[in-house]
């Protein structure tokens, strides 16, 4: 027994399968054309042979002792017997020794490409016939053998094909199955086309009918007016389309605007031009509700945070009504407003911190003109922390200036300066923040240390890194703090 | 309320009696004359019987249906001479919710300010 040989046949799932009228119609054919009472398609299994079509011939199958086409097998193309009850392969066969007392057979080879014999398709007559077959009748039951094989193939093709298909429907369901689940549409623009390619997810996302394609441009005049859009014609075509954009579109459907996150990238041929978008789209109008929720939250509690500053400010001014130093009651006000004017800066960044150039506009805006300002420095952000103690030593510096440095007449300048910069071997980036005033009056050093002074000498978030000069020209002042510190 | 005196009258709206106290005796010390209101129904009665009063102060942020906007919008739809200074703790007041030759302090404000400019509008 060879095992190839068997596992050739099981590959055709053929053994033990109801007839089907293709296979009946070949061994009728085979009767016809060899006049003979009996045709059948054979199948040789390990112990037994199955007929997938039989005519004259009662049971779907014989053990092997019964079988003569297990012989026929062994040969390249046909077998012929003339007489079974005179070859000693066959003579002992029960079919030939007893009833139905078989004669004459003749079975053609099923075999496939691959060179395995599978079976036979065999004629059997009850009387010997010394003279076989006539070369036509050889010929025909060969073709039709052939036949045979190439529909056993044909079947085998068309269930492997099925499997494919389903598997693929499968995994295209599982597919959408979880794009649903996970409210994400992908889709894909052929972009010599510009046609879009949706999944029934991004369908459903736009409001959209399931439809096999849609023209890019008409999908990309859904986007509100004002909005960004995902893509031009142009930026698809030049491959420029930015990659993640957020939009909001009215859905198809119900004309609802709903909010749109949208990734993609671009796949490009071997010399860089874009042939295809490719990407996904999500519905983010819940989160973009609670982002709207929180920035109300967000400006609520500034509010209040604000209003509060402003009842500190009126107990401290009512509290303080006979207290002498009228310019220390002053000075404590303006130190409170400069808080308030960190809060802003902090709202207006959403409470994710500030940048330099924003919060020293919002505190020197409060008591002295901008226009007197010189400020230079990439744009930095200041977390949240920093924001509040960064505001008040620029209150500090700005207050000073205006009662003895100068700005406390006309012409002077203050020039103000930040960057980032190498720290202390080892250690990362500075960031570095200078003050320096130009053409106002001498000054001196303080006598006295204050509030203010000692603020500006302990430096950004009082890392107490502070250079502070009295020079000719005016008061100079360089602070220095690690820049992971300050930023981020 | 019959006030004879040469010291113009500011009426001063503010919901918080601490933030409204303050901001009285702030422009009382300046030289003016004040009146009080905690609403704006309040202060609409007060400049219906009052008509020597120039200036309404008003806090933004004021409690039923009309906020300090609407207060102001009504006070120069139907008092036009009245000057108007107004105040929040909110961050989004911009020129163009102002009305017309409004002024604005965002919250807590420079006294100084306030008083130099209610003082320039008397003039």
């Amino acid at each position: 027994m060879s095992v190839s040989r068997l596992a050739a046949l099981r590959s055709f799932q053929v053994l033990d399968t109801p007839p089907e009228p293709q296979f009946d119609d070949i061994v009728q054919l085979a009767r016809t054309i060899c006049r003979t009472p009996v045709a059948l398609v054979s199948l040789v299994d390990a112990d037994r042979q199955f007929f997938k079509a039989r005519a004259g011939f009662d049971g779907s199958e014989t053990p092997l002792n019964q079988s003569v086409c297990v012989h026929a097998i062994k040969e390249r193309e046909i077998l012929i017997v003339p007489d079974l009850s005179l070859d000693p392969r066959t003579r002992d066969n029960p079919l030939v020794s007893g009833p139905p007392h078989i004669r004459f057979y003749a079975g053609a080879v099923l075999r496939t490409p691959q060179d395995e014999a599978l079976g036979a398709l065999c004629v059997i007559d009850t009387v010997a016939r010394p003279h076989g077959l006539s070369d036509e009748q050889t010929a025909s039951l060969m073709a039709l053998a052939r036949q045979t094989m190439a529909l056993l193939q044909y079947r085998r093709a068309i269930r492997i094909r099925d499997d494919v298909v389903l598997r693929t429907h499968q995994r295209v369901e599982a597919a959408e199955g979880a794009q649903q689940a996970g409210g994400v549409g992908t889709f894909q623009v052929d972009l010599a086309t510009d046609m879009l390619f949706p999944s029934a997810e991004f369908c459903r996302l736009y409001g959209l009918p399931e439809e096999h394609a849609f023209s890019a441009r008409d999908l990309q005049a859904m986007a509100m007016p004002g909005d960004v859009p995902g893509s031009t014609a142009e930026s698809r075509r030049d491959g420029s389309a930015r990659l993640e954009v957020q939009y909001r579109i009215r859905r198809a459907s119900d004309s609802e605007v709903r909010w749109i996150a949208r990734r993609a990238e671009f796949q490009r041929d071997a010399t860089g031009r874009p042939l295809r978008l490719l990407g996904t789209v999500q519905d983010i109008t819940a989160r973009k509700g609670l982002e709207a929720q929180q920035q109300t939250l967000n400006e609520e509690l500034s509010h209040r945070m604000k209003n509060t500053l402003a009842m500190v400010d009126a107990i401290a001014q009512q509290t303080l009504r006979a207290v002498g130093d009228r310019a220390a009651v002053a000075t404590f006000g303006a130190r409170i407003q400069a808080l308030g004017r960190a809060h802003d800066v902090l709202l207006g960044r959403a409470m994710a911190g500030g940048s330099v150039r924003a919060t020293v506009e919002a505190v020197v805006g409060v008591g002295a003109d901008l226009r007197r300002f010189d400020l230079n420095g990439p744009e930095i952000d200041i977390n949240p922390r920093s924001v509040l103690s960064f505001s008040l030593l620029v209150h500090e510096l700005v207050t000073n200036a205006i009662k003895y440095g100068a700005l406390s007449g006309e012409g002077g300048r203050v020039v103000v300066a930040w960057r980032p910069e190498a720290g202390v071997a080892g250690a990362g980036l500075d960031f570095v923040f200078e003050w320096r005033e130009e053409g106002g009056p001498p000054v001196e050093a303080p006598v006295r240390r204050g509030f203010g002074s000692r603020l500006i000498a302990s430096g950004l978030s009082g890392t107490g890194k502070a250079e502070v000069r009295y020079d000719r020209e005016g008061m100079r002042a360089l602070f220095r703090a690690p820049l992971a510190f300050v930023s981020g | 309320v019959s006030v004879v005196s040469s010291r113009p009258l500011v009426l001063v709206v503010e919901d918080e009696p601490l933030l409204r106290l303050h901001a009285v005796s702030l422009i009382e010390d300046a030289g003016f004359d004040t009146l009080q209101a905690a609403s704006s129904d309040e202060a609409i009665e007060l400049l219906e019987r009052t008509p020597a009063i120039k200036i309404v102060f008003t806090d933004i942020d004021l409690p039923g249906g009309m906020d300090g906007l609407k207060l102001a919008a009504a006070v120069r739809d139907r008092w036009p001479p009245v000057e108007l200074v107004l105040t929040s703790g909110h961050v989004k007041v911009s020129a163009a919710d102002l009305p017309a030759r409004g002024h604005f302090f965002s919250k807590p404000y420079d006294a100084d300010r306030l008083i130099h400019t209610l003082q320039s509008l008397t003039q």
